[in-house]
């Protein structure tokens, strides 16, 4: 019998909180504390969105942010993701907190789901920023699909930081993480990019949710094949 | 592990000559029986490997998918050897498909490279079991590289079917691979050529199989006896 | 026939890769089983003793 199971038994029942929840809280509370990993991902949104701004001179080419909106969103959103999905397990290498999960008392996939969740909500609160600015720099009326965008953004984001927890968490363990992660994660999230692109564009041209419903529906379940990937082969992962 | 080693090396005895002479017997046809396709002419012909380099770089990756799975479960580093084995042949039967897509493409659609769905999903295969294999050459032990690498190559198998259901989506560009001199259906020729192709290339796949597995076999005795070496008090 | 250029450069370098892999596969084998038979001659005498 696995060591986490005996152990899990035991001390379960005592605590009332889900082990997920109290290790996503703590993750948060670490990054209220400090603002690292926030600061860090917004600012590298917006100098993504500025290096994209210069590359692609909207203004003289006549572009609307109908257009380019979704690839903005998307280019920012995974690039600046990996660093905080990097970040949300180099500060449990660096002090030594990897061995102390590895040893906690609960199963390791609640160890997955609370990282997975925390690291969505960090995503989307980023998103929830740049967002705004982004449509602002455009000139684009955001508040009229407000709504749509955030549930395409939420499910999207939901399979992108599903595979990203979990790939995370096994470059960590390697002599070079920071090269490994978006090496893995970035060909392995085709899917999710693509269908999140798509249904971005419609969803900024003014279509109805019909029109993108079975995109969200793929993204939603890429993010369940993955998290239920990460739930099963985190035990493997987390693992000395 | 002992009884490994002969059998491998018998396969390969037995494979070898096999492979030889249909390989031989399919560059024959492919080059001497076959008839010009119509539309596309002579390039046609690439597709006689292309084709099949496509299945084996799949089958290997499934080979990676099922050899991880078992050691994962069973935790005997024999299913590692084997699955890094497949992974390398993966990558090296893509690489084959990326080559010569594009020889292909520019005579038939005018273009060196489009974003077509097959070839689109090479490409990303390609690159995520690139990163496993750097995966592998990264990690800090044996047993680490297995565990790590074992979690990589079931998601990224998981990955494929969805890569391409996705990439279809994005992009729908059909190319038509077969058509007659009449129009009507295949020329049996033709059919009968390809399928001499695939069941050649999956023998072929079989045989460096084979080689590349007794080669990681050997590879893991040599490092066993040298831990040995090492530490005096063994 | 047309396009006959591209049907060669297809094959070749087909062929030149599979010849690249199978070299580096070849060399490999042969300096792993080189070196265990270094190391099984030097360990054989230790043996007997």
């Amino acid at each position: 019998m696995p060591r986490w199971l005996a152990a899990g038994r035991e001390v379960a029942p005592l605590n009332a909180t889900p082990p997920a929840l109290v290790i996503c809280v703590k993750d948060l509370q670490q990054e209220l504390k400090t603002r690292e990993s926030f600061t860090a991902a917004f600012f590298f949104a917006l100098l993504v969105q500025l290096v994209f701004s210069f590359a692609f001179d909207f203004q003289s080419l006549g572009l609307g942010f109908q257009d380019v909106g979704a690839g903005v969103l998307w280019i920012t959103l995974t690039f600046s993701s990996i660093l905080s999905l990097q970040n949300s397990f180099v500060i449990e290498r660096e002090k030594n907190c990897l061995a102390a999960l590895a040893l906690c008392p609960c199963d390791p996939s609640s160890v997955f789901l609370g990282k997975f969740l925390a690291n969505l909500i960090f995503v989307l609160a980023v998103q929830a920023f740049v967002l705004p600015i982004s449509a602002l720099f455009f000139g684009y009326d955001l508040a009229a699909v407000a709504l749509p965008l955030s549930l395409v953004v939420v499910v999207n984001a939901a399979g992108f930081s599903a595979l990203g927890t979990l790939f995370a968490a096994i470059s960590v363990r390697t002599r070079r993480s920071e090269l490994l992660l978006p090496l893995l994660l970035f060909p392995a999230a085709t899917p999710v990019v693509i269908w999140g692109v798509k249904a971005t564009r419609l969803c900024l041209a003014g279509r109805g949710l019909e029109a993108y419903e079975y995109l969200v529906g793929l993204s939603a379940c890429f993010g369940a094949i993955f998290a239920v990937a990460g739930v099963l082969l985190f035990d493997y992962v987390l693992e000395e | 592990m002992e009884r490994l080693d002969p059998m491998l090396r018998t396969i390969e005895l037995v494979l070898f000559p096999v492979v030889a002479v249909l390989m031989v017997a399919c560059l024959y046809c492919i080059f001497c029986v076959v008839p010009n396709e119509v539309t596309m002419g002579a390039v046609q012909r690439i597709f006689y490997f292309l084709v099949p380099s496509a299945w084996v770089a799949f089958l290997g990756f499934f080979v990676v998918f099922v050899a991880s799975t078992l050691y994962l479960t069973t935790r005997q580093l024999v299913w590692d050897t084997l699955a890094h084995a497949a992974a390398e042949l993966g990558v090296l039967f893509c690489a084959i498909v990326l080559l010569s897509g594009p020889i292909w493409a520019r005579p038939a659609w005018g273009t060196w490279w489009t974003w077509e769905a097959r070839l689109t999903t090479t490409l990303v295969l390609e690159l995520v079991f690139v990163a496993y294999l750097v995966l592998r050459s990264q990690a800090e032990s044996r047993d680490q590289a297995a565990r790590l690498a074992a979690v990589v190559g079931i998601v990224g198998f998981l990955d494929v079917p969805l890569i391409y259901f996705s990439v279809k989506l994005w992009r729908g560009h059909h190319p038509i691979v077969f058509k007659s001199g009449g129009g009507e259906g295949l020329e049996p020729a033709m059919l009968k050529t390809f399928m001499l192709c695939m069941f050649t290339f999956t023998l072929f796949f079989s045989l460096l199989l084979a080689l590349r597995f007794r080669l990681g076999l050997l590879q893991e005795d040599l490092a066993e006896i040298k831990d040995r070496e090492m530490s005096p008090g063994a | 026939m047309k396009n006959l250029n591209y049907l060669f450069w297809a094959y070749t370098l087909i062929w030149i890769l599979l010849a690249v892999y199978l070299l580096s596969l070849s060399v490999r084998l042969r300096a792993v089983a080189s070196q265990l038979r270094r190391l099984k001659s030097r360990l054989s005498p230790e043996e007997k003793t």
